[in-house]
């Protein structure tokens, strides 16, 4: 392999059918993309659903993957992953088995029809910033500045962190290395 | 399950007087939240200029062509439910009323009226009002500073008499929750700082009427 490797930041959310459970699975179907590795998972928060009352919580996360897939390529993998556990896009907002969303691909800023990076609604949420900060706490969102600084506005929605994180594979420490390893690449 | 004010809400309209930075914050708030954006234009309104030259001449004309205006802003929307993003906007139809009150005659205003009548715009309501105050003075400065040709002449006691009735009628507005921002001491257009300053009071919003106020 000669392409440099780049940091991707994932997030998973799930809501049908035991979704602790989903997510943990999609976890472990993120470490098995191709060319990427799993870095890191974050621990999993539980948040009320928005939008539509009587739906059970939603169960969220956010792992870190170093690949050499491209981003398009890497969103094309996560949509397969998505359809594995037969997602529903029946309407907006409906249920989900399982919801994969790329956040962050490097510093990379994108705006096409498939794909926006960052992504443009990230920032807005304690579901996604709160496990993205516990994995990456100097994380940088291009065009809006530190991921922390918007952790105060969105406090006040109410989600609860369920376990422990699970480490896998590798400490924090190979997050914040991903990003050199593009210099120096993989063996 | 609270209701997070800012980011939960489907309608957000940004209203104040002239020059107290309607736009600029619409703009920042509808990219924050990945919105749609709805701006009025009053640029084409071709009265607007001679309005400011010669006001009782004008006020009427001015007065029809922003009601068609923004009549036809609200219609141009896609429903909610197709686009699925918010919706920003700088502007309630209710300030349309809140004009013809203040520049039309009460001939002319009764005339005003029956066109309004007719045409029986369904006013949009907004899950939040963030209601814009600065002193004349203040809007004076800004007025001069941005130089659109067409607001040379406004002066300040035109725009004390506007900001009167903004608060007026923000007094007595009850259709959706309203944070009123004293804009004196607050940037959010150039600073980040106060930016998020205001989405975090926003989001901590619990009441129908909230006031941001920083002082100096």
């Amino acid at each position: 392999m000669t392409e440099s490797a780049h940091l991707a930041f994932v997030a998973l959310g799930a809501n049908l059918a035991e979704p602790v459970a989903q997510v943990r699975a999609a976890g472990e179907a993120l470490a098995g993309l191709p060319h990427s590795r799993l870095l890191q998972m974050s621990s999993l928060y539980r948040t009320a659903p928005v939008g539509i009352r009587g739906q059970p919580d939603f169960i969220n996360a956010v792992a870190a993957l170093s690949t050499t897939l491209a981003p398009q390529q890497l969103l094309d993998a996560l949509f397969v992953v998505e359809r594995r556990f037969g997602r529903r896009r029946d309407f907006p907002q409906a249920p989900r088995t399982l919801d994969l969303d790329l956040l962050l691909y490097d510093q990379l800023s994108l705006d096409s029809e498939q794909l926006r990076l960052p992504h443009p609604r990230m920032h807005l949420r304690a579901f996604v910033i709160a496990p993205l900060l516990e994995i990456e706490p100097t994380c940088r969102i291009p065009g809006r500045g530190s991921a922390a600084a918007w952790l105060p506005a969105v406090s006040q929605q109410r989600i609860e962190r369920l376990a422990p994180r699970e480490v896998v594979k590798k400490s924090s420490r190979a997050v914040r290395d991903a990003g050199r390893e593009r210099a120096s690449d993989e063996t | 399950m609270l209701r997070n004010t800012l980011t939960a809400a489907s309608h957000i309209a940004v209203e104040g007087p002239i020059g107290v930075g309607k736009t600029s914050l619409a703009h920042r708030l509808a990219s924050h939240l990945d919105a749609q954006l709805l701006l009025e234009q009053p640029e084409r309104n071709p009265f607007i200029s001679r309005f400011y030259e010669d006001q009782e001449r004008f006020a009427l004309a001015t007065q029809l062509a922003f009601l068609l205006q923004r009549i036809d802003r609200l219609r141009s929307l896609p429903p909610p439910e197709v686009d699925g993003r918010p919706l920003v906007s700088d502007f309630l139809l209710e300030k349309d009323a809140l004009f013809a009150l203040l520049t039309l005659t009460a001939d002319e205003h009764e005339l005003y009226r029956q066109v309004y009548e007719n045409l029986a715009p369904q006013p949009v309501r907004p899950d939040l009002v963030i209601y814009l105050q600065a002193r004349p003075e203040t809007l004076l400065a800004r007025i001069r500073k941005r130089g659109r040709d067409m607001e040379r002449r406004i002066d300040d006691a035109y725009l004390g008499v506007v900001s009167d009735s903004y608060m007026r009628f923000f007094h007595a507005y009850d259709a959706a929750p309203v944070m009123v921002v004293n804009c004196e001491n607050i940037d959010f257009v150039d600073s980040d700082d106060d930016f998020q300053l205001l989405v975090r009071r926003i989001e901590g919003m619990r009441g129908q009427r909230e006031f941001f106020n920083r002082g100096e």
